[in-house]
C-alpha cells in the first residue's frame, strides 16, 4: 500500500510499504476514505519531535471502512463505516473506565520512554513518534486499529466524511476549550486565534449555547 | 534442563545459606532497610568515627573541588590566595591541584580512607610551607590574602588532622561515600534495594493466584527464559538480559501468604545473589490491586562490584518496572502491548511489515 512517511527533518514522501496485518484478536483492519493532517504533525515535520524513525508512517485523523477484524471484536463488522480518534485505548484501565482515554494507562508500549522525558506517559497514539508508541499512523491506504471495540465511532448513513472526520482530533480538541468555559445561556465567549483549532472552538461554543462568540486573530 | 556448574568464586559473606530454616530467618532481616547487626568499634567511639566518616566525606568533595580549581585555573586561585601569578607558581599549583584531585577520588571511592587523609595533613604542611615563604621571602605577595589563606590552609590541616586520627584504626568502611549514597543501604547491608510497584484493576487474589503460578512469569518477565517449578517451593530459573548472555540459579520461597505475600531468596552460590518478595495491596478508591515488588540484590564480589552494583541499581529497577507495567497490560486487557514498531527487536521504523512475528497473546 501507499503511505505517507516521515524521513527526515522537513522531509515527507509517499512510499509503498506493507500492507498491514490483524495482530490482536482485538483489532480491525481499516481502509482510509479520508485523512487530515494536523497542526501537531508540523512538529513532527520540523524535527522538533525526538524518537522519530525514518520511514515511519505519519497521520493520527483518519476515517474509512473496516474491511477485516480480529476474533474478538465485538462492536464492529466489516463494511462499518468508522471515524478513529487519535489515542488508542484499551477501555479496561482505570483511566479508561473514567472515560479518561488520552491517559489509558496499558496502551503505550514504549511508557518509558514519555516517562523518561515528562513524568507520565500518556496513551498510544497513531503515528506519532516512538515515545507514544511507534504505530503506524493514517495518512496511509490501511491501517491497523487496535482495541477496535473501544475508540472506533460509527458513522450514521447519510453523513459524508467531511462532516465527521474531524471527530479524530481537532473537533474535540476545540470542543475542549468551549467546554472548559462552562457557558451558559447569555454568556459572551472570545476565541484567541481563528485557525482550525480556534473554529472548533467557536463553532462548539455556539453548540453550547453562548449569546456571542468573538474571534481574535491577527490575519 | 541442566544447572550450570557455576564456578563464580564467592567471596562475599552474607547472611544465611545452606539450611531453609536459616534461609528463613535470613530473609526478613536482609528485608530490613536497617542494620542487620551490631559490631562494636573496637578503638574510637562510633559516634566520633561517624562525625570522622561525614567530614571525610566533605573533604573529599572539597578535595576534588579545588584540586580541580587549581590544576584548571591556576591564575585564578593564585590571585585569590594573594601570591604571585608567575609561570613557577602556577606550576605549584597544578602539581598541588593534581594531588588534591587524586585525594578527594580516593576519599570518595574507597574503602580506607584513613591513607587519603594522611595523604591530605601531607600536602596541607607542605601548602602551609610553600604559602608561609611566598609571605615571607616574595615581596609581591599580597599579605592580606595570603594571610587568610594560610589560616585557612591550617584549619584544614587540623581538620585532616583529627579526621586521620580518628578514622585511622578502623575496621574497613564498607563503601565510599559516593556508592553509599546512591545505594541508601546501611554499613553493614551491602546489598543493594530495588523497588518498582504498580496499581493493577483486579482484585488481590486474582493477581495473587496469577503470579504464585510461577508457568505464567514468563510472559511478562520477558528477560526471563524459562522457569522450572520443582515442588512447592524451589524452583530453577533461566535469564537472559541482553539475549546472548545466560544466567541461571534455584530459588526458594522462604514465605506465601495467599493473597497478600510471596517471599523468595535465591539459594547459596546463586550466579544472581538476592531476597525478595512481592505484597499484593488493595488499592484505594476500589482501583484494585497495588503489586510491590521488593528485592535486595548481592553485587558480585569485591569492591569494584559493590560499586557498578550499587551505582547501577537503576537498570534493574528499569527492567522490573517494565515487567510490573506488563503484567498489568496482560491482567486488565489480556495481551502485552505491542505497536507496528515494539513488536519487532531493536530499532524499526513504525510502519506494518511482513515479518513473521508472534501473534500477541489473548487470554
Amino acid at each position: 500500500m501507499k503511505a505517507n512517511c516521515w524521513e527526515g527533518k522537513q522531509k515527507v514522501r509517499v512510499e509503498t510499504v506493507p500492507d498491514p496485518r490483524i495482530l490482536s484478536d482485538g483489532d480491525a483492519i481499516v481502509k482510509v476514505t479520508s485523512t487530515a493532517i494536523c497542526g501537531s504533525d508540523l512538529h513532527l515535520y520540523n524535527g522538533l519531535i525526538p524518537s522519530m524513525q525514518k520511514g515511519d508512517v505519519l497521520g493520527h485523523e483518519f476515517m474509512g471502512e473496516v474491511v477485516e477484524t480480529g476474533r474478538a471484536v465485538k462492536e464492529l463488522k466489516v463494511g462499518d463505516r468508522v471515524v478513529v480518534p487519535f489515542p488508542i485505548a484499551c477501555g479496561q484501565c482505570t483511566m479508561c473506565h473514567e472515560k479518561l482515554f488520552s491517559l489509558c494507562e496499558n496502551s503505550n508500549p514504549n511508557a518509558w520512554m514519555a516517562e523518561a522525558l515528562w513524568g507520565h506517559s500518556p496513551s498510544g497514539l497513531f503515528g506519532y513518534s516512538h515515545i507514544l508508541g511507534g504505530f503506524a499512523g493514517g495518512q496511509a491506504e490501511y491501517v491497523r486499529v487496535p482495541f477496535a471495540d473501544v475508540g472506533p465511532i460509527k458513522v450514521p448513513n447519510g453523513l459524508r466524511d467531511e462532516q465527521v472526520l474531524f471527530l479524530s482530533d481537532i473537533f474535540p480538541t476545540g470542543y475542549m476549550g468551549a467546554e472548559m468555559c462552562d457557558i451558559k445561556p447569555g454568556k459572551v465567549i472570545a476565541v484567541w486565534g481563528a485557525g482550525p483549532v480556534g473554529q472548533f472552538a467557536i463553532a462548539s461554543a455556539r453548540l453550547l449555547g453562548a449569546e456571542r462568540v468573538i474571534a481574535i486573530d491577527r490575519f | 534442563m541442566e544447572p550450570r556448574n557455576d564456578a563464580t568464586l564467592r567471596t562475599q559473606t552474607k547472611p544465611g545459606s545452606g539450611a531453609f530454616d536459616q534461609l528463613a530467618q535470613a530473609a526478613p532481616a536482609a528485608l530490613s532497610s536497617g542494620e542487620s547487626g551490631d559490631q562494636p568499634s573496637p578503638v574510637r567511639s562510633r559516634v566520633a568515627s561517624r562525625a570522622a566518616n561525614s567530614w571525610a566525606r566533605g573533604l573529599g568533595l572539597f578535595s576534588l573541588g579545588l584540586g580541580a580549581a587549581e590544576v584548571l585555573a591556576p591564575t585564578v586561585v593564585a590571585r585569590f590566595i594573594g601570591v604571585r601569578d608567575s609561570s613557577r607558581n602556577r606550576t605549584i599549583l597544578r602539581a598541588f591541584g593534581a594531588h588534591k584531585v587524586a585525594a578527594g577520588v580516593g576519599l570518595l571511592l574507597a574503602r580506607r580512607r584513613a591513607r587519603y587523609l594522611w595523604s591530605r595533613v601531607a600536602g596541607d604542611v607542605i601548602d602551609l610551607a610553600i604559602l608561609g615563604g611566598a609571605v615571607a621571602f616574595d615581596k609581591r605577595t599580597r599579605t592580606d590574602r595570603a594571610s587568610i589563606a594560610l589560616a585557612a590552609v591550617a584549619g584544614m590541616t587540623a581538620l585532616d588532622t583529627w579526621a586521620s586520627l580518628t578514622l585511622t584504626d578502623e575496621p574497613d568502611d564498607d563503601g565510599g561515600a559516593l556508592a553509599r549514597s546512591v545505594a541508601g543501604g546501611s554499613d553493614q547491608d551491602p546489598s543493594v534495594p530495588v523497588l518498582a510497584v504498580v496499581t493493577i484493576s483486579r482484585p488481590a487474589s486474582e493477581v495473587y493466584a496469577f503470579w504464585r503460578d510461577f508457568s505464567n512469569l514468563a510472559h511478562f518477565m520477558t528477560q526471563v527464559r524459562s522457569i522450572d517449578v520443582r515442588d512447592r517451593l524451589e524452583s530453577h530459573w533461566t535469564v537472559s538480559v541482553t539475549g546472548r548472555d545466560e544466567l541461571q540459579w534455584d530459588a526458594v520461597i522462604t514465605a506465601d501468604r495467599p493473597d497478600q505475600l510471596i517471599a523468595w531468596r535465591s539459594v547459596a552460590d546463586a550466579a544472581f545473589d538476592h531476597v525478595g518478595e512481592v505484597r499484593f495491596l488493595t488499592a484505594p478508591g476500589g482501583r484494585g490491586t497495588e503489586v510491590h515488588l521488593k528485592m535486595n540484590v548481592f553485587p558480585p564480589a569485591g569492591r569494584l562490584g559493590e560499586a557498578v552494583g550499587k551505582l547501577a541499581r537503576r537498570v534493574p529497577e528499569q527492567i522490573i518496572a517494565a515487567d510490573l507495567k506488563r503484567l498489568k497490560q496482560l491482567l486488565e486487557t489480556g495481551e502485552i502491548m505491542k505497536s507496528d514498531a515494539s513488536i519487532h527487536r531493536g530499532r524499526r521504523p513504525a510502519r506494518p511489515s511482513t515479518d513473521d512475528e508472534p501473534p500477541l497473546r489473548t487470554t
